[in-house]
């Protein structure tokens, strides 16, 4: 069977299902209100790039720059998929496309069905580019298209790096050899980046655009521009004003998709070889674990943060199945990320001021995203247990347990992370001196009670929306899509503002009366006094959410 | 003998569709009662409002003296759920499953009770094991293990088969023989009618969210006029279920 038929046969009907199921969900005010925020919204982000006036061209001599640049950004896309892919091959069908597809395809026709479907999807990416982007550099038809062939490019070339890794690590070559010798091709060429800039004479003293062109023309010459030749083939492409343009420019974009679409199928081919021999031995290590020998475990680093007894609420319970998810789902390269960064801050300390004052802002920046962004990105509570809602229905647990036992373990993490950096940016921050050592020590005081407090309601909001509007989460096929996604999330963020607002403003309000009376009697040291009146009270209002949630919890219909 | 589990009028309805329309049976301590019905009759519903999952539109189910939507924390204590799909925490150990339902339903030295149950399960080396390193079947005994664990007064079963080998049903069924001759009261539904046939003291029958018959395969016999008593299950369910008209053809 070719694989063309295919696309009649499922892609065209699975999306024109979709889409008539989208439809049906509009019936539902929620889902209309939210379909119709998303497209608004779509229309004046999106609608007014593309039919609106056409924002001013960039200078011919900038077109080097973002051409270089873009061919650079190519460059770091490439090293990430080397350096963070994974060991497994990037094909992954589903498990109807591996039942229905496997055994009438061949392997060589599921391969390409599957880089059908990426080049489909990065015509889609190329189109949306144009939108945002494409206007500024030049004609929105061939930047669409040169767009697409360097994104089909970029999305071979994860595959193929996919199937290369797969391979190299049947062959017994570990990841960390593969990611050294990455991150030594890396810093090679970053070596030949170096020298190539060094050669350039700059045209003036002081910082300015020219030194950005000098500095890009140094890609133009030398073996640098060997390296870059194969990204600067598509990126020229997208950004050709011209038919002529485009056309001289289409034989070396299209040559170097060829050879990575040649590398991907050879190397799917190899994979597929060296992953049978795979195969065979993970059959014998199955046997083995049957007999009772070398069952997988899980490392002690990962074991249960701590020893959950039988008596006691179920709410440490669920806190400690959710913190042991965190310490699971943490790779060990996050964790040598992290120290990492520490060591980086713990080191600027004994250096000059500028390295201090920007692993500060560093620190005070990862403390704002943590208390205000946090909440929304530690998704690990009721968001992910949503799957699991019945199992969670069925224990015996009111919905109150259930929500303080979920967002426990967020909260926590979210927590440690603020007060790390809070302890980063305290001893790197560099005070004025007439800062005493108590005002600073209060301030500091002051930021751990609130940041936490404001994660911990963030959190409950997150949580409240799965518990009021379950339908809004994104969970299975039946996911919110298109318009109707953008939509709720705008309504979800909308609400969240609205509510933490409200939520906060009382307390924030009786917590500053408090510091101000007491402001003349024991000065900075009032600030955290009123800080811990004020988490206090939003301890107290979360408790009274989940009390009030638990309820619609409890009524909640998997 | 006292009812474990006792069902008054259960209705559901979702929006236009009456799931399950006015239920009536008793479940006493000891007994095993299946629950049989053609796909879409209502069983999975029934099964997860007798847990507590979903709440009836109408009627009241009472798990040992206590009524699951006034009292449903103690209701839920006293039930052991097992759906035929188990699900698990992805990111927790077998041996952290049961140490959480423990602490959930506070069973006294569980870990030796945990350790039997494994044994019993074969289960025994996959303790630390995660769910994504375990079989279909595996994950399944897990589930039961957990369901297990607090020595439930009801037991509710969906498909509680699925999944397993032969060896793993042959045990499934010895524990469930075991389970019900220590006092627990089981309501088992399963397209296996032999199983059923085997296991259950009585049956109950569901069509369209209507209950169809409610008795011993004897009684059930009976009523239906069935010549000998020999008559299968199966061929029960094919005459109480199945549409007049496909019944007259076969008959034919």
């Amino acid at each position: 069977m070719s694989i063309l038929p295919l696309i009649g046969l499922l892609w065209l009907p699975s999306l024109k299902n979709r889409l008539r199921a989208q439809a049906r969900r509009l019936r539902q005010p929620k889902y209309l209100v939210a379909t119709s925020m998303g497209a608004l919204y779509w229309w004046w982000y999106l609608g007014r790039r593309f039919f609106g006036l056409p924002p001013p061209r960039f200078e011919d001599r900038v077109h080097l720059v973002v051409e270089v640049g873009l061919s650079l950004l190519g460059i770091a896309t490439v090293g990430v998929y080397w350096i963070i892919g994974s060991d497994r091959g990037s094909l992954k069908f589903s498990e109807p496309e591996a039942q229905f597809l496997f055994p009438v395809l061949t392997q060589s026709q599921l391969v390409h069905y599957k880089l059908l479907r990426s080049v489909i999807t990065g015509f889609a990416g190329a189109t949306l580019t144009m939108i945002v982007f494409g206007r500024r550099f030049g004609h929105p038809l061939w930047f669409t298209l040169g767009s697409w062939v360097a994104f089909t490019t970029l999305s071979l070339h994860a595959i193929g790096s996919s199937f290369t890794r797969a391979s190299l690590a049947e062959h017994g070559i570990s990841q960390a050899h593969r990611r050294i010798g990455t991150l030594a091709a890396v810093a090679a060429f970053g070596g030949l980046v170096w020298w190539s800039l060094g050669r350039i004479e700059l045209p003036s003293p002081e910082p300015s655009l020219d030194w950005v062109v000098r500095a890009a023309s140094a890609f133009d010459v030398g073996p640098v521009s060997w390296v870059l030749l194969p990204f600067r083939s598509a990126v020229r492409l997208a950004l050709a004003p011209d038919a002529a343009t485009f056309a001289a420019s289409l034989p070396a974009a299209l040559a170097v998709a060829g050879l990575h679409y040649v590398w991907v199928v050879r190397a799917a081919v190899e994979f597929e070889e060296a992953s049978l021999e795979a195969a065979e031995r993970r059959a014998h290590r199955r046997e083995s674990w049957n007999r009772g020998v070398g069952t997988p475990k899980i490392g002690s680093w990962r074991r249960a943060p701590f020893r959950l007894s039988v008596g006691g609420g179920p709410e440490i319970a669920l806190a400690w199945k959710g913190l042991i998810g965190v310490v699971r789902r943490l790779s060990p390269w996050s964790i040598v990320a992290m120290a990492t960064g520490m060591a980086i801050a713990l080191l600027s300390l004994g250096h000059a001021p500028p390295g201090r004052m920007a692993t500060s802002i560093l620190a005070l920046i990862a403390l704002a995203v943590a208390a205000l962004f946090g909440p929304a990105l530690a998704r690990f509570d009721l968001r992910h247990d949503l799957v699991n809602l019945d199992v969670l229905r069925a224990l015996p647990v009111t919905g109150e347990s259930i929500l303080l036992g979920e967002i426990a373990a967020p909260a926590i993490v979210l927590a440690v992370l603020e007060w790390l950096a809070i302890a980063v940016a305290q001893a790197t921050f560099m005070w004025r001196p007439e800062f005493s050592v108590g005002a600073r020590v209060s301030v500091w005081l002051t930021v751990g009670c609130l940041a936490p407090a404001l994660s911990l309601a963030g959190l409950m909001v997150q949580n409240a929306i799965v518990v009021l509007l379950p339908g809004w989460v994104p969970v299975g096929p039946d996911r919110p899509r298109g318009p109707e996604a953008v939509g709720l999330r705008l309504i979800a963020v909308v609400a969240n503002l609205f509510v933490m607002t409200f939520a906060l403003l009382p307390s924030a309000i009786v917590g500053a009366a408090l510091i101000a009376l007491l402001w003349t009697t024991v000065g900075w040291y009032s600030l955290p006094i009123g800080a811990a009146l004020t988490a206090f009270l939003i301890g107290l209002e979360v408790r009274l959410a989940a009390v009030v949630l638990g309820r619609a919890l409890d009524r909640l219909e998997p | 003998m006292t009812n474990t589990l006792e069902v008054d009028g259960l209705g559901k309805v979702y929006g236009d569709i009456r799931a399950v329309d006015g239920l009536d049976f008793s479940v006493a301590g000891g007994e095993i009662l299946g629950l049989v019905g053609p796909n879409g009759a209502g069983k999975t519903t029934t099964l997860r409002c007798l847990a507590g999952i979903i709440a009836p539109t109408t009627g009241r189910v009472r798990i040992d003296g206590r009524d699951i939507r006034s009292e449903p924390v103690a209701a839920k204590r006293a039930l052991a759920f097992l759906p035929d799909e188990p699900k698990l925490f992805e990111y927790l150990t077998a041996r952290e499953h049961l140490n959480l339902v423990a602490r959930l339903y506070g069973v006294d030295g569980w870990e030796s009770k945990a350790r039997a149950l494994l044994d019993e399960l074969e289960l025994a080396d996959k303790e630390d094991a995660l769910p994504g390193e375990l079989s279909r079947g595996m994950k399944q005994k897990l589930s039961i293990a957990c369901g297990f664990l607090h020595d439930p007064r009801l037991i509710v079963l969906d498909e509680p088969l699925t999944g397993l080998d032969p060896i793993g049903i042959r045990k499934m069924k010895q524990s469930l023989k075991a389970r019900a001759a220590a006092g627990a009261a089981l309501v088992l539904s399963s397209h296996l009618l032999p199983l059923v046939e085997e296991l259950c003291h009585r049956v109950l029958v569901i069509a369209a969210g209507h209950a169809v018959a409610l008795g011993t395969l004897h009684d059930i016999r009976s009523r239906l006029g069935a010549a000998g008593g020999e008559t299968s299950l199966e061929d029960l369910f094919v005459r109480i279920t199945a549409p007049s008209g496909e019944l007259a053809a076969r008959s034919r």
